[in-house]
């Protein structure tokens, strides 16, 4: 059963398709990785399913109802949750504030909030910097705010945009792990990453963007084998990345 | 809790008790003082809290002056009724020109242009508007010898004094459990930044609106206190671009962000202002004051460019509760 | 919630309570001024700075000239000024600082909204009010006991003139349509919408084609004019501050309009030296009625050589002769009340009969309202650049000279 379902997405920006003609599904409880060389149209896909942007064309369709035309905060409020990949902290909150904030979209009691965020950064190790001011994190430490913000939601679907990326190798440990847990606990999460070696340890799927069309969906295994995908993404990127 | 609270009943008693051992003058500034803390906290919950910057709100200061004067110099409705309904009137005056703003996207320096607009376009309808008395103004009559204060509420400097107290009181109580409710951490959100506030569910037209419309509404109250005082109003003193900017220069000395920052900058801009007239009279130079008024804003401005408040709460170890 | 943060909050109170305490030692500064001397003290609340600077200032130099002149005739008023840098809501703090530093009578405060708001303190202190400037008929219809007001409402200064203005016509001057231009501010929509009525009740047969407003900062008025051109109206009436009074005939020179007359029902304008310093001759047959100093009176002379003297510069005008007539209004209550209370001032105030002052009309005194109901309005011309009162025939200086020159024949 597929918790989101996108059908022939298309988003236009003036002469250039940043995504075209995209169609695919998650399943519930699944974890699916969104890969693709720089530009080829990831965060674009988030910021529809989010409802940053508005679609050109095509259907999004999360839990069953499109969310097609519906604002990110009522799309949050479904059970979407989306981090940022340039990170947004809210820089005159505290850690612990800007992770109530969004505890309060489901607890809306001040009281509430703040024991659920504070039980979500005990989980992400940020619990000893909740009282600092978000402004004085480091890079990693904005990255783990990103995702507690995102799960303080309670989000059924959790979209992770490249929050591995500058992360050291124990923090990205961590993320792989609670990202796991997560599923375990029936979380769905749909990450876009660039780390191969985190997309090819926890992903159930993969499905590979390329110049805003999708060219490939499949197990990790089979990725890694496909000649397309070798050619056009990885084989640059092996070159790339040494 | 306890300690708190006879802490602030400490205070509030020695408030009270000012008027045992301050003249009419003192009263009158301490007064008005109250008042310009009062309009700053409504302000600043709008700027400092929601982050939408509004440079029009002599629109709620005139509408609410007006309706309350109107309202009793005509009706005979006693400004008990007629405050209630100033502050519905200017609250829904704010909520639409927040909703016609905040619709169309219009952000920062754009959205203080509407509120400008505005609030000049309403000016100019009241200069032209026969039933507010037009730019000849319009005028309360004077009290007469059976005048109950506390029913009229109009009186003198110690009565100002008081309700004005009162006032300021019951806006800080109510401000301070709006901005640690939800709907606080929400504004906050928003004026960090409003699209990630979104992403994480704050409904952000919806609060916008509500930031609005509440400070709108407070400050219209403000505004009867405006014409209670005064008892004659002028289109171009009550609703004027001068009305705009006179009533943000407390919150912004004092502080942005804060409901202690509009308080400490009131308590520093009124008698500034009244000191400097007094040494531009000391020495007979018409005009001195604005001199020095504005040299010492200046650099308060300079010295302290996030206003006075946060350096003091860093001094004294607040700075967790700015 | 933790118990650091109670703390806190109550420092924070505390604090803004020693705030207090810096602001009223800050505000006790005057206190140098509080010497008790003999002589009564007297509070002048005016606009000395802000847009209303100009009369305002113009109004305390009589004031001053008025002091100095009663003291030499014995009577010694210690005044002190407050200004309202022109804001109308600043009325009633300057009135609760004057009596604050122990003044027992105000006097003020050019403005209408200024005077009310001071009246408001006054009213509650129960310390006199002498109006020296001030128009707006809600100052003595507000039911105030403590205004005193000596000089004219507004709409009264306009009918009075309207009289004066039907004596006029006759003869070779004989308008039969007039266009009105005014200043859209609260006095001139006062005086513009007064002057309609006012022409029909005097039995004046001028209909009024058109009323053109515009704005109080206006910088240009060439289309206010060219449109008042276009009616063809026989007569000009322009209610103006002095600004825009010269804007007025330069652009009308420009655009050579020639109507039988200019006149100012109720304005200033045409009589301050600005005005007839910036047009020079054509300034000339500008005809004016406000109230105005009676040029006839022995002391109007001795205080016109007096301001000469110490006024080189400026034109002793309707501020400055009120400003000196609010300060003999008071000398004379002082003298008779013998006392420097309040209460003793009102009543010596309530009392009040001068025959001898400088303004043109009856003695002064005070109506139950507080109003001065014998004030006079004479016609003035501009001619050779000064203002000249040309009627009423008792007190004129000048023949009127009607119908006005054309600008081409001016010299
Ligand atoms: N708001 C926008 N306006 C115009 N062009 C945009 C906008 N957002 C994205 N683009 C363009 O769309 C294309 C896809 O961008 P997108 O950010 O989706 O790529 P990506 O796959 O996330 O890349 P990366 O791996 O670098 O993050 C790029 O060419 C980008 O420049
Ligand atoms: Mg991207």
């Amino acid at each position: 059963m597929s918790l989101l379902a996108v059908d022939s997405l298309t988003r236009r920006f003036a002469g250039l398709v940043a995504v075209k003609d995209v169609s695919f599904s998650v399943a519930s409880g699944s974890i699916t990785a969104l890969i693709g060389p720089n530009g080829a149209g990831k965060t674009t896909c988030f910021n529809l399913i989010a409802g940053a942007l508005a679609p050109s064309s095509g259907s999004i369709e999360f839990a069953g109802r499109s969310t097609v035309g519906l604002p990110p905060e009522q799309i949050c409020a479904r059970g979407v949750a989306r981090t940022f990949q340039i990170v947004r902290p809210l820089a005159g909150l505290t850690v612990l504030e800007n992770v109530m904030v969004a505890a309060l979209v489901r607890e809306r009691a001040v009281p509430a909030a703040r024991v659920r965020a504070q039980a979500v950064l005990e989980r992400l190790g940020l619990a000893r910097k909740a009282d600092a001011p978000a402004a004085d994190l480091t890079l990693p430490e904005r990255k783990l705010l990103e995702v507690a913000k995102a799960l303080a939601t309670r989000p059924r679907l959790l979209l992770l945009d490249e929050v591995m990326a500058g992360l050291r190798p124990t923090e990205a440990a961590r993320i792989t792990e609670v990202v796991r847990e997560l599923r375990a606990e029936g979380l769905t999460v749909l990450l876009i990453e660039h780390v191969m070696r985190v997309v090819m340890a926890i992903a159930d799927t993969v499905i590979v963007l390329h110049h805003g069309e999708k060219i490939a969906e499949a197990e990790p295994a089979a990725i890694a084998i496909d000649p397309r995908v070798v050619e056009c993404y990885l084989g640059n990127l092996r070159k790339r990345r040494g | 809790m306890k300690r708190a609270h006879a802490a602030a009943a400490a205070f509030l008693a020695v408030l009270a008790l000012v008027p045992a051992a301050a003249d009419d003058f003192q009263l009158s500034v301490l007064a008005l003082i109250f008042l310009f803390a009062y309009i700053g906290i409504a302000w600043n919950l709008m700027m400092g809290y929601a982050g939408q910057l509004s440079l029009g709100h002599a629109l709620y200061i005139g509408v609410g002056a007006y309706t309350v004067a109107i309202l009793a110099e005509r009706y005979g409705v006693t400004p008990w009724l007629g405050m209630p309904v100033a502050f519905a009137l200017c609250a829904a005056l704010a909520a639409l020109t927040g909703a016609l703003g905040f619709r169309f996207a219009v952000r920062g320096v754009y959205f203080a242009l509407l509120t400008i607009a505005f609030a000049e376009f309403t000016r100019i309808v009241f200069e032209h508007w026969e039933f507010v008395g037009k730019t000849g103004g319009f005028f309360l009559r004077a009290l007469g010898p059976d005048n109950r204060p506390w029913s009229s509420l109009r009186g003198d400097a110690t009565f100002f004094y008081y309700a004005l107290l009162c006032t300021l009181a019951l806006g800080w109580a109510l401000s301070a459990a709006l901005v640690s409710s939800r709907i606080g951490y929400e504004w906050r959100a928003i004026r960090e930044d409003e699209d990630a506030a979104r992403a994480i569910g704050v409904r952000a037209f919806r609060m916008k609106v509500l930031a609005a419309s509440i400070s709108g509404g407070l400050t219209g109250i403000a505004g009867g206190w405006f014409a209670l005082l005064g008892g004659s109003l002028f289109p171009e003193t009550v609703l004027g671009m001068r009305m705009s900017i006179d009533v943000i220069i407390a919150p912004i000395v004092g502080g942005l962000g804060s409901l202690s920052g509009p308080i400490l900058g009131a308590f520093i801009v009124v008698p500034l202002n009244e000191l400097s007239r007094d040494l531009a009279q000391h020495f007979n130079i018409n005009g001195l004051n604005f001199l020095i008024y504005g040299a010492l804003l200046m650099m308060i401005v300079l010295f302290a460019p996030h206003g006075l408040w946060p350096p003091i709460a860093r001094l004294l170890r607040l700075h967790r509760w700015k | 919630m933790s118990k650091n943060r109670q703390t806190n909050r109550t420092r924070r109170r505390v604090l803004a309570a020693g705030g207090a305490g810096v602001a009223l030692s800050a505000l006790g500064f005057p206190t140098v001024l509080r010497a008790q001397g003999a002589a009564p003290k007297v509070g002048v609340i005016l606009p000395l700075t802000g847009v209303l600077a100009f009369p305002g200032v113009a109004t305390r130099k009589g004031t001053e000239l008025g002091i100095k002149m009663l003291a030499e005739q014995g009577t010694r008023l210690e005044v002190i000024y407050a200004d309202t840098e022109s804001k109308a809501e600043n009325g009633r703090v300057a009135a609760e600082k004057l009596i604050r530093d122990g003044c027992t009578i105000l006097v003020g405060a050019w403005d209408s909204g200024a005077t009310i708001s001071a009246a408001q303190a006054a009213e509650a202190a129960k310390v006199p009010l002498v109006v020296n400037v001030g128009s707006a008929p809600q100052i003595t219809e507000q039911g105030f006991t403590q205004v005193f007001r000596n000089f004219m409402r507004s709409d009264q200064i306009v009918s009075r003139g309207a009289g004066l203005f039907k004596n006029m016509l006759g003869g070779g001057f004989q308008p039969k349509t007039a266009v009105m231009l005014h200043v859209n501010d609260t006095f001139g929509q006062a005086v513009a919408g007064a002057t309609k009525g006012a022409w029909q009740k005097a039995g004046i047969d001028i209909r009024i084609l058109e009323t053109i407003s515009y704005d109080a900062r206006a910088r240009d008025l060439s289309v206010e004019v060219a449109k008042a051109r276009a009616t063809g109206a026989d007569l000009v009436a322009p209610v103006t501050r002095v600004n825009d009074a010269i804007l007025i005939v330069r652009e009308m020179v420009k655009q050579d309009y020639n109507p039988m007359a200019i006149y100012g029902p109720s304005s200033p304008g045409p009589y301050e030296k600005a005005f007839t310093d910036a047009l020079g001759k054509y300034a000339n047959d500008y005809l004016v009625s406000v109230p105005w100093y009676d040029p006839n009176r022995a002391l109007t002379k001795r205080v016109l050589d007096r301001w000469t003297k110490e006024f080189p510069n400026d034109r002793f005008e309707l501020n400055s002769g009120f400003g000196w007539e609010g300060m003999l209004v008071v000398a004379d209550a002082v003298k008779r009340a013998q006392s420097s209370k309040p209460a003793d001032l009102h009543a010596a105030l309530r009392r009040t009969r001068i025959e001898d002052h400088i303004m043109y009309g009856g003695p002064i005194e005070f109506d139950p309202k507080g109003q001065n109901p014998n004030i006079g309005v004479p016609m003035l011309q501009v001619q050779n650049q000064q203002p000249m009162v040309v009627a009423p025939a008792d007190v004129a200086q000048a023949k009127p000279v009607l119908p006005m020159r054309r600008w081409s024949e001016r010299s």
